[in-house]
């Protein structure tokens, strides 16, 4: 896991030091829009996602513990955005009777990003905890003492949604091998 | 045996390398972030003078107290006068002013929202000062005649919102401007709450 080796930084941004919270923005930035694009599988509520995290790091910075480590806080707000951001489109797509916003991982399949949407479609197979638990492990290279601060959940219910995550994979790679 | 669960193992490995490529940071979004956080911080005299002056907690409750009594006031004095809803299920209430009097000193106004549906069953209030749903406010119907009401505090500005009836229909406040720039393409209600 990339580390954020200057925490005066993180003092800064907290004092107000907007500077110091755009150095934080610069840094995370792409790894946020990362995990919530796996996350959500849309760029479009991705970016949505991320702004409103580091908006809501902002606000929350005075009350953050400088003891503790950025980058699970971080991750944590970040990812209940994600999971409000899916509650939202939920309720959104099922209000909207004539929506022409379909989801990006179902429109594409043709665009450019051919090998994205193939991952999406891949990730699109996990629960959504399994999918969470999975890529901060294998992706965002967490480990599972930061995962369970980042998710709430205990550590053995971790591992568990990662082997079942590996698992559910392989079953797919291997139907496809097999097609 | 074997070989198939090396090829899985290399292949669940292509796939991990092929989810950690960082997608490219785009500098506007950053810039986007950083518009939206600039001045949201008190000014270092403010957060100075909010240390020094730490309200008691018997004083938050009073401002409190004065807040709901203030839009309990107001409520009856908007609410009660209009005639009874038609009988369709959304009728329209008369129109009235939204703005109130500040009460509280962190800059929020107390903002009441009115629907008049007789049919309802409840009604929610959802807007860009509550994450479009996230905790959405639930207006109440106390005297049970079809007028539902709730008042929220809300930060001086542009708000957009609308209310969900039933927790399924999507339905703007007829009393008020529609907003042109509509959340997921559906249109909402504007208020401009003002000090």
């Amino acid at each position: 896991m990339e580390h954020l080796n200057d925490p005066d930084t993180i003092r800064r941004a907290k004092a107000g030091d907007e500077r110091a919270f755009g150095s934080l923005v610069d840094q995370y930035h792409a790894r946020c829009v990362r995990f919530a694009q796996q996350m959500l599988l849309s760029a479009e509520d991705a970016e949505e996602a991320v702004q409103d995290a580091f908006v809501r790091v902002y606000d929350a910075l005075p009350r953050f513990d400088v003891t503790l480590r950025f980058e699970p806080w971080l991750f944590r707000i970040l990812a209940n955005r994600c999971r409000t951001m899916r509650v939202r489109r939920r309720r959104h797509d099922a209000m909207v009777v004539f929506s022409d916003s379909t989801p990006d991982i179902a429109v594409s399949a043709q665009g450019e990003d051919a090998a994205r949407q193939e991952l999406w479609l891949l990730l699109d197979a996990l629960p959504v905890e399994q999918r969470e638990a999975f890529l901060l492990h294998h992706v965002e290279g967490m480990g599972y003492e930061d995962m369970a601060t980042v998710t709430g959940a205990g550590v053995s219910a971790l591992k568990m949604r990662v082997k079942r995550a590996c698992d559910v994979l392989r079953a797919r790679m291997l139907e496809a091998n097999r097609a | 045996m074997h070989n198939e669960h090396d090829f899985l193992e290399e292949e669940l490995g292509a796939v991990v390398r092929r989810l950690r490529a960082t997608p490219a940071s785009d500098p506007r979004a950053r810039a986007a972030i950083l518009a939206r956080v600039r001045g949201r911080r008190p000014a270092p005299w403010r957060a100075a003078l909010a240390m020094a002056w730490q309200p008691s907690i018997p004083f938050l409750a009073a401002a409190s107290l004065a807040v709901v009594a203030l839009g309990a006031g107001y409520a009856a004095r908007v609410l009660v006068e209009p005639g009874r809803p038609g009988p369709s299920v959304l009728a329209v209430a008369e129109p009235s002013d939204l703005t109130l009097v500040p009460v509280v000193d962190d800059g929020r106004v107390p903002v009441q929202f009115v629907l008049s549906a007789s049919a309802a069953g409840s009604v929610s209030l959802v807007g860009d000062f509550n994450g479009w749903g996230e905790a959405p406010a639930v207006l109440q119907d106390p005297t049970r005649s079809g007028v539902w009401e709730v008042t929220l505090l809300l930060s001086p500005g542009r708000h957009t919102y609308a209310f969900l009836v039933n927790d399924s229909i999507w339905t703007i406040d007829p009393r008020v401007a529609t907003s042109a720039d509509a959340e997921y393409g559906r249109p909402s209600s504007v208020v401009l709450v003002t000090k």
